[in-house]
């Protein structure tokens, strides 16, 4: 360890961290759904890394360590308690069924509206949509990185679990999304003329 | 799991453990050979690819970013001074 290399005045901290402020909202918004409580997550963030900045190891990526943070603040301080809901399908048959949604899609042609679209909207749009229980897997895996085994652990559930509601949360955002192309298309087929 | 040849439910079933990397060995390679005879299978996991990279990278917007920036460097100033 390279003691020099420690971010330690607040300027060098902000300098190597705040670079990975969008990532790091990206992150909590995910986890946190809408409302001000993904803000709150970011800034604790920031403020708990600073507070551990002496534990930050200069040759590791700095945007994982500060996913770590995010997650830990996130699950510790502001996940609601009463999570347990009813299981899903099987997380087998949940791919099956993103599969056979897309095919429906290649199909009617909604599929192929996607490739011409912004979707970062779309898509945020529609995580805000998802239930809790669902949001929360895909953000750990999908925009986090973590692998199920990491999931499982943050959150407390077996590993099938976790596949279960991120395979379902993956397929109710790919349906949102594909609504969302249909209505586009239908938007750009039936546009007025300007007056 | 011996024999190599997968069905396409059997396969789609499995599509987004192997999207994952989350398949052992065997199984993965039996997808992949499946994958690259069946059109149909490859263009569903090609889709869910880009699904889950659109999910890991769709932006939070730019004038929410530049306020969160300029709350956080408030806290962070309070929180430095303050210790
Ligand atoms: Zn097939």
């Amino acid at each position: 360890m390279t003691y020099a290399a420690i971010p330690i005045t607040l300027a060098d901290f902000e300098a190597v961290m705040l670079r990975f402020l969008p990532d790091v909202a990206r992150y909590a918004r995910a986890l946190a759904g809408p409302g001000a409580e993904a803000d709150d997550v970011v800034q604790e963030t920031y403020l708990d890394a600073w507070r551990g900045r002496t534990t930050y190891d200069a040759s590791r990526d700095a945007r994982k360590w500060l996913f770590a943070i995010c997650r830990h603040a996130f699950i510790k301080r502001y996940r609601k308690a009463t999570r347990e809901v009813a299981v899903g399908d099987p997380p087998e048959l949940e791919s099956y069924a993103t599969a056979a949604g897309h095919a429906a899609a290649v199909r009617d042609g909604s599929a192929k509206l996607l490739d011409g679209l912004d979707l970062g909207p779309a898509i945020n749009a529609a995580m805000a949509t998802l239930p809790d229980t669902f949001r929360e897997v895909v953000a750990l895996v999908d925009v986090g990185g973590s692998d199920y085994a990491e999931a499982a652990q943050a959150l407390g559930v077996p590993v099938g679990t976790v596949r279960s509601r991120l395979f379902r949360g993956r397929r109710l955002l790919q349906e949102q999304l594909l609504d969302y192309a249909r209505d586009a298309g239908f938007r750009v087929r039936t546009a007025p003329e300007a007056p | 799991m011996t024999d190599q040849t997968l069905s396409c439910s059997e396969t789609v079933r499995a599509m987004w453990d192997y999207v994952d990397h989350a398949l052992p060995g065997e199984m993965r390679s039996a997808v992949e050979a499946h994958l690259k005879g069946c059109d149909n299978c490859a263009g569903h996991v090609a889709f869910a690819k880009r699904l889950v990279e659109q999910i890991a990278t769709a932006p939070v917007p730019q004038p929410d970013v530049e306020a969160l920036e300029q709350r956080v460097r408030g806290a962070l100033a309070h929180e430095a001074m303050s210790s």
